[in-house]
């Protein structure tokens, strides 16, 4: 391609490979995937001359020699599990090693095979349920990334529930252990028909100290009055890139608490996208990222209010140390039609070094005029005052930030549900701090 | 065990203390007293370690050792408490989560093995009796949403886990109903020995009447400008400031 620019090289080249693999072998997802967009422009890779972009560079990544193969040792991924404490619970564990479901390291409850699985495995048992989920967020695909997604389609979680029913518990371990740069394009398709229920956790880490790049679409479609619950766990190295985008369409007295929890990566940039189309909807979006080094997190939400009577509550903290540098920005859109919705946005910082840095942009649009709409993002310091307290009651200035710091972001990891992962991500915030 | 010297302070320029002196022996509690502005806070504050002020002249020692040198957490580990007139609120942090981090702070600092969790307990249940305060309230943010006197009881809950050898109470007895003030007072009361000190920070001879101060002191101006037996504070009950106001403007 002559438009390719000697920085983008490696990525046309990348996605000739792709190109060339996928002609070679039908895909699983095959017969479904087909009026998905597809066509990669190298030359519209995104760039920070793009608004959405700004801060976000992904020159790195797209200087990185990317294979298609990867090899990767079970034993060490085994052993990482078992170190999870949410791994030894009873629930369903996906793994995905590489982009390929790990059945030897998964365990599912057979009983709710057709409801919860892997991508693929729901495309040849259930094949006409995926196709009523597959490419609804097809509006927004904004960029280049989410093609590269579409092409590559790696195998991802597949809940499909019917009315009324309860799935188990589901944990999801997406990860990439490879002794050269690899990166996983995984899909994830949730339907939850009316008044269905259930809980995800997705956790994304990566072992070794090869480049390794996460591109995941989630696309999920909750019916009326059905309740999801979706926690993400980004833990990743400074090798690590992310780039993914997660789209939610919600229908009438629908429920959704999703939490997005960001602790390490060289690069992690976060779409979500949340449509809420229908009235008496309970949307709450929390995030919380603690960064050091050169790691940068962006997240980028759009909550789209469609309908009248809605409310959407979106909580994001940032705890920025290092040369770190926190990315938030945040539309909400409140149609004509959506009178008498309740949106409600925050976004806080702390900026524990000065090299860090923080960028935060609220974007509202209102066209209704009966609304409640709310927004503010603070960036500063851990207060002077109650340090010196603390220090003035005998800890150390170290042990009162420390505090300070974990009061900070216990105020997300208290809304997550599940008390093995609120242990998890406490530890991690312990060994941070 | 304390003995302030000559001592001044200032912040931005502003000076605020203008040579104090105060010498106060182990057993003994010390009121200070004084009009609005005083310098009173100020005074608890730098003993406390306080950054913000900068002390221009004088010293203080802390039963032998140069106080001012110490980092706020040293003192409070030498056994310096300060009750605060406005204490702090923090969310996300309980009176638990920090205390028992403070203690086992101070107990390292002395040589001391670290308590262990049963005693911890044991002791934390024995003082909330002291200060008829809620386990509750312990469990909750600090200060969050604590009404006055809360926040106040709290304070000598802390004290009385920490058992300081000084402790400076800053308008404890404010926003205390009578009560509360009673309760604190006996609190107080039944932690005060003869190898500890008590100087308590107040407006008004109410809470004299409970705990009994062996001398009370007037601040003015960032001088202690009067100084006398518990009799004094009566007659500052009685009499206001004026009086002393007018003594000041003739020496001057
Ligand atoms: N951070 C500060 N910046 C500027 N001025 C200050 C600061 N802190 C205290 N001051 C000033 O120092 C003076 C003494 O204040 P301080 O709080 O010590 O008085 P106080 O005697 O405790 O009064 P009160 O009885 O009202 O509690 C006041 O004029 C006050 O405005
Ligand atoms: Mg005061």
């Amino acid at each position: 391609m002559n438009l390719a620019t000697p920085t983008t090289d490696l990525l046309h080249h990348y996605h000739a490979a792709l190109l060339e693999h996928h002609s070679m072998m039908t895909h699983p997802l095959h017969g479904l995937s087909d009026q998905l967009n597809k066509d990669f422009d190298v030359s519209k890779w995104p760039t920070t001359r793009h608004e959405e972009w700004k801060y976000t560079s992904l020159k790195a990544l797209s200087q990185i020699e990317f294979s298609l193969e990867a090899s990767s040792d079970s034993k060490k991924l085994k052993s990482y599990l078992e170190s999870l404490p949410f791994y030894h619970t009873e629930a369903h564990h996906l793994v995905f090693v590489n982009g390929l479901f790990h059945s030897e390291l998964s365990r599912l409850i057979p009983s709710e095979e057709k409801t919860v699985s892997s991508t693929y495995v729901h495309a040849s048992l259930i094949p006409e349920q995926l196709a009523k989920v597959i490419g609804i967020s097809c509006p927004a695909e904004r960029d280049e990334l989410r093609k590269l997604n579409n092409l590559v389609l790696h195998d991802g979680l597949s809940i499909q529930l019917p009315k009324g029913q309860t799935a188990t518990q589901v944990y999801v371990y997406q990860l990439i252990d490879s002794e050269q740069p690899f990166a996983v394009h995984s899909r994830n398709l949730i339907h939850l028909a009316e008044n269905a229920e259930c809980k995800v956790v997705e956790h994304f880490a990566a072992f070794g100290n090869k480049s390794h790049w996460f591109n995941p679409t989630t696309e999920i479609q909750i019916d009326a009055h059905a309740r999801l619950e979706y926690c993400l766990i980004q833990t990743q190295s400074d090798v690590g890139f992310f780039t993914g985008l997660s789209y939610l369409r919600q229908s009438d007295s629908s429920q959704l608490s999703h939490h997005t929890i960001s602790t390490g990566g060289r690069l992690i940039r976060n779409n979500l996208d949340l449509i809420l189309d229908g009235s008496h909807i309970e949307s709450h979006m929390n995030g919380l990222y603690m960064l050091t080094n050169d790691t940068l997190v962006d997240n980028h939400t759009l909550v789209d209010h469609q309908r009248p009577h809605s409310n959407s509550n979106e909580f994001y903290k940032g705890i920025m140390d290092g040369k770190s540098c926190g990315v938030f920005n945040g539309k909400i859109f409140v149609r004509q039609a959506a009178q008498k919705t309740n949106a409600f946005q925050s976004n806080r910082n702390i900026v524990l070094s000065p090299d860090a840095s923080v960028y935060t942009k609220p974007q509202l649009e209102i066209f209704a005029d009966d609304v409640k709409c709310s927004h503010g993002a603070t960036s500063g310091q851990l207060d002077e005052e109650s340090i010196f307290y603390l220090r003035s009651r005998g800890l150390s200035h170290a042990q009162a930030k420390a505090l300070l710091t974990k009061a900070f972001a216990g105020e997300i990891v208290e809304r997550i549900p599940q008390p093995e992962l609120r242990a998890y991500i406490e530890q991690q915030i312990d060994q941070r701090f | 065990m304390l003995s302030i010297h000559n001592l001044h302070a200032s912040i931005e320029g502003k000076k605020i203390l203008n040579g104090i002196n105060l010498e106060v022996k182990a057993g003994e509690v010390h009121a200070i007293m004084g009009p609005n502005g005083s310098g009173k806070s100020t005074l608890a504050s730098i003993l406390a370690g306080r950054e913000e002020f900068e002390v221009t002249e004088g010293s203080v020692d802390f039963t032998g050792k140069d106080l001012l040198e110490l980092s706020p957490e040293d003192r409070a580990r030498e056994g310096v408490f300060l009750a605060f007139q406005y204490p702090v609120e923090i969310p996300g942090v309980s009176t638990i989560n920090f205390l028992k981090t403070a203690i086992n702070q101070i107990r390292e600092y002395k040589g001391e093995k670290p308590l262990d969790a049963g005693t911890f307990l044991k002791t934390m249940k024995e003082k909330m009796k002291l200060v008829e305060i809620d386990q509750s309230l312990l469990n909750r943010s600090l200060n969050e949403g604590f009404s006055g006197g809360e926040k106040k009881r709290n304070e000598i809950f802390q004290m009385a886990m920490l058992e300081p050898r000084l402790a400076i109470l800053d308008e404890t007895d404010s926003g205390l109903d009578i009560d509360a003030l009673r309760i604190v007072a006996n609190g107080v009361n039944k932690l005060k020995n003869p190898d500890n000190a008590i100087i308590l920070v107040t407006h008004y001879q109410r809470l004299l009447d409970y705990i009994v101060p062996d001398h009370v002191h007037v601040l003015y101006k960032g001088r202690i400008v009067k100084s006398g037996g518990k009799e004094l504070a009566l007659e500052l009950e009685e009499k206001g400031y004026d009086w002393i106001k007018t003594e000041q403007a003739e020496i001057a």
